[in-house]
């Protein structure tokens, strides 16, 4: 049987997901001290596209199912 | 700040809450998917209608994720100390003590899911309670779902004055009570509903256990628990407010056991069909019967007793390890309707040495190296503990991540203050009948009876002032809100989702519990309507 990488696993898709959205962090926070848009925006960025991407593939395994 | 109280502004503030809810119990969506909707939502209507810029957006959720990662500190080493316990096969070993204890299950399940539950909330708090005692309810054999209802609903009465009054203080601080005539009568009424709750607690535990004949059963056990436990709490809180729960509840966790010896509970007593035991699987452990004994399978939560007790109750020791603290600064933001969210050198310090999370991880550690030392884990096990502590913990994260910053934005756009400030508004004098709902709003928003009485503390005190009501009735019924609250914020629900394998069945559980809160938010405002309108209000 084959086995799966950690990450090809939905935990280990789970954890690519926390890691950007906790990984957001820094750059929210030294954006306004760097006076830097660009790196809030991607702070931004990378904290919905984590967040959002549990709910998006929670929701295309069910339509697989 | 010159925010516009008006429906429709009404209506978008509510609009994130009710999205939440409906995905959760109409759709049945796990937290972790429904609440990045709601944090989209929130953010929208923070920068569409309440006048948030991109900054105060960017700054609102770096707290929430300081203020998440503090709380998943909590649930880690919770989800290690559960499988520690499992590994070694002591839930196997608390299902036969308590039956020696007393062969009645519905005992049983109050003196895990009630008392040991308002004991640790006495002591710790911040989800321990729920994290704790939903795996050993489960442990005896009550389904895993039922089991974080009823370790939700054992730890609400506890919230105010628990961990040694932390959410009290809250109160007294935000509104400024603390050297006024206020004290004692707001002390008075929080702990008079609080008793109420417990009461309550008590009558849900039987009849969801049993309906009616599990009341008839349990009647005697809930009226001399709750007396000792919330009746003492009454009476210690004009003492000492920040340790009459944690006296009370050590009493009352002493009186179970001769509870357990009286001829009306000392035989055995169980209803074969009970909708919340599972009747059919085998709990625990799989493995050959145990050679443990009840306290040997006790040691990490003891460990968890004692090193709270000396790292949070002896004054020098939590001053010294509270001296070092971690924390970022953050500067002032304001939306272009004045709504201020003030700078701080270091917001919300966090503690790592007097944190609920460093002592699981004490006991957990020290736990997996007793149950070591007497051969009850294999070696070499370790791997496959922390392994199944990860798969576990990865999941709850993003929903924890996501409910704490809706919160954050909603309260840092002024929506949360909208929410509340408009059905003031509109009610008039009978805001005071939903006075313990905005206490409930607060906890469900922050997951947390203090950060409610923080957001809406000095709100309903002006409120009180502004309307006439009593302001000591009014306060004693934003904490009790706050307290039932508790039982419905989807951050203690994951916790205990979490530890006992069911994360994605938030909604299932909220379905269950969210009853008995709006049934005991409007008991107390029904009598906060009367006491006001006996005032002549």
């Amino acid at each position: 049987m084959k086995q799966h990488s950690y990450f090809q696993t939905d935990v280990g898709k789970q954890t690519i997901s926390g890691i950007l959205t906790i990984g957001s962090l820094p750059l929210l926070l030294f954006s306004r001290e760097a006076n830097s848009l660009e790196m809030g925006g991607l702070g931004l960025l990378l904290l919905f596209g984590g967040m959002l991407s549990v709910p998006i593939m929670s929701r295309s395994k069910r339509r697989q199912v | 700040m010159d925010l516009p109280v008006t429906l429709w502004m009404w209506l978008l503030a509510l609009s994130p809450v009710f999205i939440l809810l409906i995905l959760m119990l109409r759709f049945n969506w796990g937290a972790a998917d429904a609440a990045p909707i709601g944090v989209v939502t929130a953010s929208v209507v923070a920068f569409i209608f309440y006048g948030a810029d991109f900054n105060l957006l960017a700054l609102e959720s770096a707290k929430g994720i300081w203020n998440a990662i503090i709380v998943l500190f909590v649930i880690w080493p919770a989800i290690l100390l559960y499988e520690v316990t499992y590994a070694a096969g002591a839930f196997e070993v608390f299902k036969r003590g308590m039956q020696k204890f007393t062969p009645n299950e519905l005992l049983q399940i109050m003196t895990l899911g009630w008392v040991f539950t308002s004991f640790l909330q006495g002591i710790t708090g911040f989800g321990v309670p729920v994290a704790v005692a939903a795996p050993l309810l489960a442990g005896i054999g009550v389904f895993p779902v039922w089991a974080v209802v009823l370790a939700l609903l054992g730890q609400a009465w506890a919230n105010t004055f628990g961990t040694l009054g932390i959410a009290w203080q809250a109160l007294v601080l935000s509104t400024g009570i603390g050297d006024t005539a206020y004290f004692i009568p707001t002390a008075l009424w929080a702990s008079g509903f609080l008793l109420i709750i417990d009461v309550f607690t008590g009558i849900a535990f039987c009849y969801f256990y049993g309906k009616m004949a599990a009341i008839r059963k349990g009647m005697p056990a809930i009226l001399l628990i709750s007396l000792i436990q919330g009746g003492g709490q009454m009476i210690f809180s004009i003492f000492d407010p920040n340790v009459s729960c944690f006296i009370s509840t050590l009493m009352a966790l002493a009186a179970i056991y001769f509870i357990g010896k009286l001829p009306f509970y000392n035989t055995p007593w169980r209803l074969e069909d009970s909708l919340i035991m599972d009747r059919s699987a085998k709990h625990g452990h799989e493995e050959v019967e145990s050679q443990m004994k009840m306290a040997e399978a006790f040691v990490p939560y003891l460990v968890l007793t004692l090193a709270t007790m000396i790292f949070l109750m002896i004054p020098p020791v939590t001053q010294f390890l509270n001296s070092w603290q971690l924390g970022f600064s953050f500067p002032e933001t304001q939306t272009v309707y004045g709504v201020i969210n003030k700078g701080y050198i270091k917001y919300s310090p966090f503690s790592p040495l007097t944190h609920a999370g460093t002592l699981l991880l004490i006991s957990s550690t020290l736990g997996y190296l007793y149950f070591r030392s007497k051969n009850y884990i294999q070696p070499g096990k370790i791997i496959g503990i922390l392994r199944k502590s990860v798969e576990k913990t990865v999941p709850s994260t993003i929903a924890v991540v996501a409910l704490i910053i809706m919160s954050k934005i909603m309260g840092g756009t002024g929506q949360t203050t909208v929410l509340a400030s408009g059905t003031a508004m509109v009610l008039g004098k009978y805001y005071a009948a939903l006075s313990p709902g905005v206490g409930m709003l607060g906890a469900f928003m922050t997951s947390s009876n203090m950060s409610s009485n923080i957001l809406f503390g000095e709100f309903q005190q002006m409120t009180a002032k502004l309307l006439n009501l009593d302001m000591s009735l009014i306060l004693g019924a934003q904490t009790a809100g706050g307290a039932i609250g508790s039982t419905i914020a989807p951050s203690k629900i994951i916790l205990g989702t979490t530890t006992v394998g069911v994360l994605g069945q938030e909604g299932l559980v909220l379905k269950k519990i969210i009853v008995w809160a709006i049934l005991s938010a409007t008991f107390v405002g029904a009598f906060v309507m009367i006491m006001t309108i006996l005032n002549g209000g």
